[in-house]
């Protein structure tokens, strides 16, 4: 009885003061006639109070009188020296709605100018990453801000100045567009005037706000050159994506297409412009419910409130500037009409895509460029990761957070005790987006258990050559060694897989079935408008042969589309559109429901494959990871891949996720921005879709002549027993068309100094030494054993090569594979491995800038980015 | 008794306290927004240092000299915030932020000190002011008992407890801190009071 009564929760809620006052008075009107609620809410009176009286008593603690003074002694303004920016969250408010005047207008060009509305983008991002690694890199962190308050008069002169920079970097614009194909160049022109004023706006303000002088040619972001695709991302999941958040809700896709699609420029502006006013401004009202911040910007158009919302917190805004920046755009919306559709995806429908290689290219050169009004996007980007960065840690069942698998790093094996190291191959790259979405994004370090060294490797593209066409297996596999970088005495083995290539045309007939999780969770900018943004691009690569289901599952499980030819592609975009997302989430109905659309329209000899786009927050139903990944494991036998992309930061559930993708012959990747659903639905469409071996398996005996001890770097859960190598029964990883992978291994040699490695078990009584074969003395290091199987075949097939040391220093080995040590070295470094030895971030930084190569997609160069801003947070010297 | 206030306060918890409703607005009036930076954020500080200082103690199991780094370094970054946007939320952000520190703070710690403790340990000529057990003997015999008590509550709702009790934040503002739905603070905060009170039918 006691019990029960204790199970109402409005007794704490009563005695705690939370309780609004008409639902008290209920509660106070229940107590008169219930003995014993009224004991119940007496004896919690007493607790609280008891609580109170011990809070209370507890000693005091203020902070030190020199830290208060510390704090106290900041400086009103804030304030920029060149080495040491801030992060202007103030400041950069009111520069956004000028940035947003120029992409107006910039879209009004229509297509074409799409590309620079993006570079524009990722320029301005640029700056904000330096703005916002800045303060932890160059101040320690207990030191006051530095101040040199400027004068109002000064201020005034630096607004010029700074439009007068302006002016050159639209010049630049001008010939940048100059030379795309297809430019409407009066249209160009006309808009550019327009353009420049903005862009002069943003500049001078950041000059004005900061009062500090910024002539062209100071040097204002600390990390100059390089922040490509990250910051980018970062951009465009919080500017591209927010307005698929409004896109999602109530519009008619039909009428959206239809204004999309409508020839007349100003209609097409209009449709391109929309993104950054309706929805944004409905994500600014988002914002500030979230955030309980004070309302209203009114006075301003719908267009100006919308930028503000980007610029994050920016509620005090003001000054001349911004006015210009606002009226300019006021025009526009007249011009294009008010009533705006919002759907970004105009991009994708117009096969804009990222546009990555140009816009790179473009923000490389723009890097160089003198001071930049910094992002402010990006800067909300960070506040809203931030706050949802507070949900990081693991919980349990029914609680929110993200919830990743902790795991033990693999430890050094002696040869002489274990000289087979057996394990499944892994091509997945989820904790690579993840640890970046952590680091980047959120502002703070990754909690180890989201990072898998071998899939922070395996997210780079190394320039392994595919195996040649008439080669008799999938792929092939080499074996390079050099010494080991943070520890000289060992030696680092790298064993590369590249398989083969497979272009688009020579892929085969797929039958996909999308199922996305549009429970209440996926809600958020990150996760179901990425969702479908990213499900878009993968239609837009898919060929007359192809066929294409939508299931979606929150509450219950629905069939959105059943399977459905790629080429009616309309109706498949219309139908991705129409993805709302509510209620709470029933991942098992939805994964059975998939898969038997799958099997119903099965392709022999084609693609079969479940996309599962989730957060992995699965809460009704089967909810243990086990049932779940069982279900899935039991689905996958009918010879059905799947594919697992996660989304979002907060709730999401990367173990399952993991799990799933392992068991269920799948590949994992993790979406946390719109560049990587680019890179892994559109450029490795051919790697995610086609599986060219099947449970690959890797196995290397080291010859205890030449290796006293190794450990294997990463693959923590795909250790395998050494018997499984040859079990067909056992399941191993797939690889896709054209996907590497790479294991590093590092290395005790023979005669190393194995100090430290106590054998694991005491002499043995009854044998001495191992009996040495023949080859051991052949100078061999290793042997690499594989076996994999061909896609619809249950036998495995070996191959095994042996490798040796050709004595090389880590400088002379190539750059592909001192950028995997870097990258190795980065994640023993995120997870405090023991043995990375005297090793910091800024070696991993200088190696990685020293191995970075071409490049050509900017992974490597936000690489070293990422590193930088780590080894902020850590606290190490850059 | 009428229950005029929307929060139901025991009268006798709040006697040297704002009351909680009014804690926002009794700093904007304490410093009005003409007040200057320093004479806000010297409000802010004397507001919030204590229950701040003890909440990140506590998730720093005790360590107070990282948790003064964290509560510093809370309110270095509340200096470079604008000041107008966060002085409706001020309690919920800097008990965030100071959050977020502490957890940064316990990821880096064993492997290399960074700079942060390093620092502090230099000045370190501070006590342990973390209740521990010789100082809990000194306090009455009910609150040790409960101090006992409350220890043996899972984190999550010793968090819980701390910030509606000590901190005397809102079941929202608590929800935002901590990651947590509303309806699950209220949750954690019940089954903490109802452990706390079987503990001590059973004792």
């Amino acid at each position: 009885m006691n019990r029960s009564t204790w199970d109402d929760e409005r007794i704490t809620e009563y005695v705690i003061g939370e309780m609004p006052a008409d639902e008290a008075a209920r509660l106070k009107a229940d107590i008169q006639s219930d003995a014993e609620l009224a004991r119940a809410v007496e004896e919690a009176r007493n607790i609280k109070n008891l609580l109170v009286t011990m809070f209370a008593d507890e000693t005091p603690m203020v902070l030190d009188a020199a830290r208060r003074e510390q704090i106290l002694d900041t400086p009103e303004e804030k304030l920029v020296t060149p080495k040491s920016s801030h992060e202007f969250i103030g400041a950069t408010h009111a520069s956004t709605r000028r940035y947003f005047a120029m992409a107006a207008t910039v879209l009004l060009l229509a297509t074409t100018a799409m590309v620079v509305y993006r570079s524009n983008r990722s320029k301005n991002a640029e700056v904000a990453l330096g703005v916002n690694s800045a303060p932890k890199i160059d101040r320690p962190p207990m030191s006051p801000i530095p101040s040199s308050t400027a004068p109002a008069s000064k201020e005034r002169w630096a607004v010029e100045e700074g439009a007068v920079t302006a002016d050159h970097e639209s010049m630049d614009f001008k010939a940048d567009r100059a030379d795309a194909p297809g430019t409407p160049a009066p249209a160009a022109a006309n808009a550019m005037s327009s353009e420049e004023m903005p862009l002069g706006a943003a500049s001078a303000l950041y000059v004005g706000e900061n009062t500090v002088v910024e002539g062209p040619g100071t040097d204002v972001p600390p990390v100059p050159g390089n922040v490509p695709r990250m910051m980018k991302e970062a951009v465009v999941e919080s500017i591209t994506d927010l307005p698929f958040s409004a896109a999602a809700t109530p519009n008619d896709p039909s009428e959206m297409d239809k204004r999309l699609f409508d020839p007349a420029a100003g209609q097409m502006a209009a449709s391109g412009l929309a993104p950054g006013g309706d929805a944004v401004a409905e994500t600014e009202g988002k914002a500030k419910a979230a955030s309980d911040a004070s309302p209203s910007n009114s006075g301003f158009d719908q267009f100006s409130s919308g930028a503000e919302g980007l610029g994050g917190m920016g509620m005090g805004m003001d000054t001349a500037m911004g006015m210009r920046g606002g009226t300019s755009l006021a025009d526009q919306d007249e011009a294009g009409g008010s009533d705006m559709p919002t759907d970004v995806s105009a991009q994708d429908n117009f096969g804009m895509g990222l546009g990555r290689s140009e816009d790179f290219a473009e923000y490389r050169h723009r890097s160089i460029d003198p001071a930049k009004p910094s992002s402010p996007e990006s800067v909300q980007g960070l506040e809203l990761a931030k706050r949802d960065s507070l949900h990081y840690e693991g919980r349990g069942a029914g609680l929110g957070g993200d919830r990743f698998e902790p795991f033990v790093e693999n430890n050094f094996k002696r040869v002489v005790e274990e000289p087979l190291s057996t394990f499944s191959i892994d091509v997945d790259t989820a904790s690579y987006s993840k640890v970046r979405q952590f680091i980047a994004q959120a502002d703070i370090l990754p909690p180890p258990g989201a990072v898998r060294i071998e899939e922070l490797v395996n997210y780079f593209e190394y320039g392994y050559e595919p195996p040649a066409a008439n080669s008799e297996h999938p792929f092939v596999s080499r074996v390079e060694v050099a010494a080991c970088p943070w520890n000289e005495m060992h030696r680092l083995a790298r064993i590369a897989i590249k398989g083969k290539v497979m272009e688009k045309e020579s892929r085969p007939a797929s039958n996909l079935v999308f199922l996305a999780d549009t429970s209440g969770s996926m809600e958020e900018p990150n996760k179901l408008p990425l969702v479908k943004q990213g499900l878009k691009k993968l239609v837009s690569q898919l060929g007359e042969r192809d066929r294409v289901a939508i299931v979606v599952y929150a509450g219950s499980a629905g069939l959105v589309l059943d399977s459905t030819p790629a080429s009616e592609r309309s109706m498949i975009l219309r139908k991705i559109n129409q993805m709302q997302s509510g209620g709470s989430t029933n991942g098992g109905e939805g994964i059975r429901l998939a898969y038997r659309i799958a099997r119903d329209h099965f392709i022999d000899g084609g693609v079969n494959r479940v996309i599962l786009c989730s957060d992995g927050d699965f809460n009704v139903g089967v909810t243990s990871n086990d049932e779940l990944v069982e279900l899935v494991e039991q689905e996958s036998k009918g010879g059905i891949d799947i594919t697992v992309l996660g989304f979002g930061m907060g709730n999401h559930n990367d173990s399952m996720m993991e799990q799933i993708s392992n068991r269920g012959n799948g590949n994992y990747a993790f979406i946390d921005t719109a560049a990587e659903a680019e890179r892994v639905l559109v450029e490795q469409a051919s790697g995610t879709l086609v599986t060219i071996a099947r449970d690959v398996k890797i196995q290397v005996e080291f010859n205890p002549m030449q290796v006293g001890a190794y450990r294997l770097i990463g693959y923590e859960n795909r250790k395998l027993a050494a018997e499984d190598f040859k079990d067909d029964t056992k399941d191993a990883g797939e690889i896709g068309a054209g996907h590497a992978v790479t294991a590093l291994y590092e290395l005790v040699p023979a005669d190393g100094d194995m100090g430290a490695l106590a054998p694991v078990v005491d002499e043995l009584r009854y044998q001495k030494n191992v009996t040495l074969t023949e080859a051991s003395k052949s100078g061999e290091w290793m042997t690499v054993n594989l076996r994999y199987k061909q896609p619809g075949s249950d036998t495995s097939i070996p191959i095994s090569f042996p490798a040796s040391d050709k004595k090389k220093d880590f400088s002379e080995a190539t750059g592909d594979f001192r950028f995997a040590a870097s990258v190795a070295g980065f994640g023993m470094i995120l997870r405090s491995s023991e043995h990375i030895g005297s090793w910091t971030m800024s070696d991993v930084i200088k190696v990685a800038e020293a191995a970075k190569g071409d490049d050509m997609h900017g992974l490597r160069t936000e690489f070293v980015e990422l590193a930088r801003k780590a080894a902020a947070f850590r606290g190490q010297e850059r | 008794m009428e229950m005029s206030n929307s929060r139901l306060c025991d009268g006798s918890m709040q006697q040297e306290r704002e009351p909680v409703g009014d804690r926002d607005g009794s700093l904007s009036t304490m410093v009005g927004p003409d007040a200057s930076q320093r004479e806000w954020l010297a409000a802010v500080v004397d507001r919030y240092e204590r229950p701040l200082l003890a909440y990140a103690c506590r998730l720093l199991s005790g360590d107070d000299v990282r948790a003064q780094d964290a509560v510093q370094e809370t309110f270095l970054r509340l200096c470079r915030e604008d000041r107008h946007k966060i002085e409706s939320r001020v309690a919920a952000w800097l008990f965030s932020v100071c959050r977020t520190r502490v957890i940064d703070m316990q990821r880096s710690s064993g492997h290399t000190m960074n700079s942060i403790n390093a620092h502090a340990m230099s000045d370190s000529s501070l006590i342990d002011r973390h209740p521990d057990a010789s100082h809990i003997a000194e306090t009455s015999e009910q609150t040790s008992r409960m101090a006992e008590l409350v220890n043996s509550l899972t984190p999550r709702q010793q968090e819980v407890l701390r910030l509606r009790v000590q901190a005397e934040l809102s079941y929202r503002e608590i929800a935002e801190i901590t990651g947590l739905t509303i309806s699950n603070v209220g949750f954690h905060l019940h089954a903490a009071v109802r452990s706390l009170r079987d503990a001590m039918q059973t004792a």
